[in-house]
C-alpha cells in the first residue's frame, strides 16, 4: 500500500457566495521514499496541498490515508503526535525561534516528543553534524547566513528522523550555492529512504525530483515521471 | 503520550518575557502595586493592632472600664457614648461590697483639651478629672511633688498635678510646683510633676492635667456625671464575674430590667483587646479590598499584553504546532508565561511592601511610637504570592486559549 493515498480531496475557504475552493478533487498515490515535486503558480493549490498532505489542516471532502490510517478519523492531539513522530518540515522562510541557538532550534520538536531528555544532545548532534553545521552549534539566527539557517531547519526536520520531508520552496529564498547544498541535502535523504515532497514554482527545480505533480486552479493537472533528472551540483536559480 | 517538559517550557516563557523587558516591567506594574499595597496594609495594621494591644495591656489585666451608653456594636452606636449615665451614686454603690465583691478601687473620671496657663506661656492640656488613685490605675509615678489627696477630691481642691511636657512649656527650668496656672479662667496650684514617659504610648502621659474628679465636674465642664469610670479588681478576684458583678448593680441603680436597653457598658482588658481585634481585622480587610483593585486592574493588563504577544508570535505557535505540539502544550506555555510574568510582580511587590513597612516600623518607632515593632507578614508574603499567581492563571487563560485555538497552518502564513 502506498505512504499517501489521497482520493477527491477538497478544500473551500470560506462560505457560501464568498466560497473559494482551493483544492478541487485531487487523487493521488505517494509510494514510501519517493521524491516527488509539487508544482503550480501561485492560487494553484500547491500550499493548501501540502498543508493537508503535512497534517497542518484538514480537507472539507474526499479521504486521506496515511500510512494506512484514515486521517479524517485522528483527532488533532494524534495529528500533532504524527506531525511530531513522523512528518518533517522545511519552510522557504526557515522559521528558526529568533533568539535561540542552533542547539535549542533542533531540540524543538524533541520538546513534544516522548524522547527522553538524555538521549536529546545526541540526536541533536547527529542531526546538526548531517547538515554540516556542528562549529555553528551556539550560534542564535542572527550570526547565521541565509544558507546556514536552512540547514538548521532542516536538521530540525531531522531530529526525529521523519519518514516524510515536507519542503516547501526551501531554495526561494536562497543564493545559487547555498540553494546547491539544500538540494544536495534533499538528494541525500532520499537516499537514506526519506519520502520527500518538494513544493516549487520552477521547472528546473522540479526536475530534481523523480515525479512532478502539476496542480493548476486546484485540479491536478498532470503526474509526470521526470526522465533526465537534476542532480544538485546542476542547481541553479 | 508526551510528558510535560515543564522545564523547557517554563525556560521559553522567561525567555520570551526577558525578551521584551521594558514592556514586562511595565505590564507587571499594576501587580507589583497591588501585592505591595497589600503587604504594606497588613504589615502596618498588624503593628498599630500590636502597639495598641500593647497599651490595653499596660492598664493591667485587673482594670475594668465602665463607659456610658450600650457597647459600641456599629457606628450608629458611637453617638450614644457621650451620655451622663455614669454618676456620683453609681460610684458610691460600686464601692459597697454588699453589691460587688473582690473590686479594690472605684476611680471616677471626666477628660477634656483645655489651654492651660502660666504668665504668657500656655499649652493645651489634656485635662482628667481623677481621684487620688489616678497614679495607680495608670501606673504612673511622680517626678516632683506629691498626688492630691481623697480629701482634696471631697473638697473639690483647686489642685493639678502635670505631665513632663507641660511642666517644660509653662516653666522651663524654673520651679513648678507651688506655682499657680490658670485652665479656663480658674487658678490651680500646681502640686506634682509626672515622671517623663516619652512619645511611647496613645496615652498622652507628658501633656496630661490632671485635677481632682469633682473640681474638673464643677469649674472646668459644670457636669455632674463622669465620662468613664476605671475599677480594679482585687487581686485574686475573678475579674470576669466583678464585672458581671458591676453590671448587675448598674443595671439595679438605673432601673434597667432589659439588659439590650443598658445605658453603660463594662469592658475588661480581654473584651479591648477582642474589640481592637475585630476592628484591626475588619479595618485591615477593607483596606486589603481597595489593594486587590489593583490587582484586579493589573490582571487586565495582564491579560492585554498577554494577547498582544500572542498574536505577535503566531508563527511562532505555528512552528511549534507543526513539529508537533498540541494545543494543550501551547495552552500550557502561555499560561506559564503570565504566570511568570504575575509571580515575578507579586515577589517584587512583597519585597517592595515589606520594605516600605520596615522603613515605616523605623521611622515611626524612632519618632511618635517608641513601642512600633515590625513583623514580617509570612502569611501575607504567601497569600500575595499565591493570589498573583492565581492573577496569572485567571487572566492568563483567555489569551493561552486564544493561542492554543490557532490553526497551525493559518498561524504559519501569518505575517
Amino acid at each position: 500500500m502506498a505512504l499517501i493515498q489521497i482520493a477527491d480531496l477538497t478544500k473551500i475557504y470560506g462560505e457560501g457566495a464568498a466560497a473559494t475552493p482551493a483544492l478541487a478533487g485531487v487523487s493521488c498515490a505517494v509510494e514510501r521514499g519517493e521524491y516527488v515535486a509539487v508544482m503550480g503558480p501561485s492560487g494553484s493549490g500547491k500550499s493548501t496541498f501540502l498543508h493537508i498532505l503535512g497534517l497542518l489542516d484538514r480537507p472539507t471532502s474526499g479521504s486521506y490515508v496515511l500510512d494506512g490510517a484514515s486521517v479524517a478519523e485522528l483527532d488533532d492531539d494524534v495529528l500533532a503526535r504524527l506531525r511530531n513522530e513522523r512528518i518533517g518540515f522545511i519552510f522557504q522562510q526557515f522559521n528558526l525561534l529568533p533568539r535561540a541557538t542552533v542547539r535549542e532550534n533542533v531540540q524543538l520538536p524533541l520538546l513534544y516528543s516522548n524522547v527522553p531528555e538524555r538521549e536529546w544532545p545526541a540526536i541533536i548532534e547527529r542531526a546538526v553534524a548531517r547538515v554540516g553545521l556542528m562549529q555553528r552549534m551556539e550560534h542564535t539566527r542572527a550570526q547565521l547566513s541565509g544558507g546556514e539557517q536552512q540547514r538548521v531547519a532542516i536538521a530540525r526536520a531531522l531530529a526525529r528522523d521523519p519518514q516524510i520531508i515536507f519542503a516547501d520552496e526551501p531554495t526561494g529564498n536562497l543564493d545559487s550555492a547555498s540553494g546547491r547544498q539544500v538540494m544536495e541535502l534533499l538528494e541525500q535523504l532520499h537516499a537514506d529512504g526519506h519520502t520527500i515532497m518538494l513544493i516549487t514554482h520552477e521547472q528546473a527545480t522540479a526536475e530534481h525530483a523523480q515525479r512532478i505533480l502539476r496542480l493548476h486552479d486546484g485540479h491536478l493537472e498532470s503526474d509526470t515521471r521526470v526522465a533526465q533528472r537534476r542532480t544538485a551540483a546542476q542547481f541553479t536559480r | 503520550m508526551t510528558p510535560l517538559r515543564l522545564r523547557h517550557t517554563f525556560r521559553t516563557a522567561l525567555s520570551a518575557l526577558a525578551r521584551t523587558k521594558r514592556r514586562t516591567a511595565l505590564t507587571i506594574l499594576g501587580i507589583v502595586i497591588g501585592v505591595a499595597a497589600i503587604m504594606l496594609v497588613t504589615a502596618v495594621g498588624q503593628g498599630a493592632q500590636n502597639l495598641i494591644l500593647d497599651q490595653v495591656s499596660a492598664f493591667g489585666a485587673e482594670t475594668i472600664f465602665i463607659e456610658p451608653g450600650r457597647e459600641p456594636k456599629g457606628p450608629a452606636d458611637f453617638a450614644e457614648l457621650f451620655t451622663d449615665s455614669l454618676t456620683r451614686r453609681d460610684v458610691a454603690a460600686l464601692r459597697r461590697s454588699e453589691y460587688v465583691q473582690g473590686i479594690a478601687s472605684v476611680t471616677p473620671m471626666v477628660a477634656h483639651v483645655a489651654p492651660v496657663q502660666y504668665r504668657n506661656e500656655t499649652v493645651r492640656g489634656q485635662i482628667r478629672g481623677a481621684t487620688e488613685e489616678f497614679d495607680v490605675i495608670l501606673d504612673v509615678a511622680l517626678a516632683e511633688g506629691l498626688f492630691f489627696t481623697a480629701d482634696d477630691v471631697e473638697r473639690r481642691a483647686s489642685v493639678a498635678v502635670i505631665g513632663a511636657e507641660v511642666r517644660d512649656e509653662l516653666f522651663g527650668p524654673s520651679d513648678a510646683v507651688g506655682e499657680q496656672v490658670t485652665i479656663k479662667g480658674r487658678p490651680f496650684r500646681v502640686i506634682g510633676v509626672l515622671e517623663r514617659k516619652g512619645a511611647a504610648s496613645f496615652i498622652p502621659y507628658d501633656d496630661l492635667v490632671v485635677v481632682p474628679v469633682t473640681s474638673a465636674q464643677a469649674y472646668l465642664l459644670g457636669i455632674n456625671y463622669y465620662h468613664f469610670i476605671a475599677a480594679r479588681a482585687a487581686p485574686g478576684a475573678d475579674v470576669a464575674r466583678v464585672a458581671r458583678e458591676i453590671t448587675l448593680t448598674l443595671r439595679e441603680q438605673h432601673d434597667i430590667t432589659d439588659p439590650e436597653k443598658d445605658d453603660f457598658h463594662v469592658m475588661t482588658q480581654d473584651d479591648a483587646v477582642e474589640r481592637i481585634g475585630v476592628i484591626g481585622t475588619a479595618l485591615t480587610a477593607l483596606l486589603t479590598s481597595i489593594a486587590a483593585i489593583a490587582l484586579v486592574v493589573g490582571g487586565i493588563g495582564i491579560m492585554n499584553i498577554m494577547l498582544v504577544a500572542v498574536t505577535e508570535r503566531t508563527r511562532e505557535i505555528g512552528l511549534r504546532k507543526a513539529l508537533g505540539a498540541r494545543g494543550r502544550d501551547i495552552r500550557l506555555q502561555f499560561l506559564l508565561e503570565s504566570i511568570a510574568l504575575t509571580t515575578i510582580g507579586g515577589a517584587i511587590g512583597v519585597i517592595l511592601g515589606t520594605s516600605l513597612a520596615f522603613i515605616i516600623a523605623l521611622v515611626l518607632s524612632r519618632t511618635v511610637a517608641a513601642g512600633w515593632t515590625y513583623h514580617f507578614p509570612l502569611g501575607a508574603t504567601l497569600v500575595g504570592l499565591a493570589v498573583s499567581a492565581t492573577i496569572g492563571i485567571v487572566f492568563g487563560f483567555y489569551p493561552a486559549s486564544q493561542a492554543a485555538k490557532k490553526s497551525p497552518m493559518e498561524a504559519l502564513r501569518a505575517e
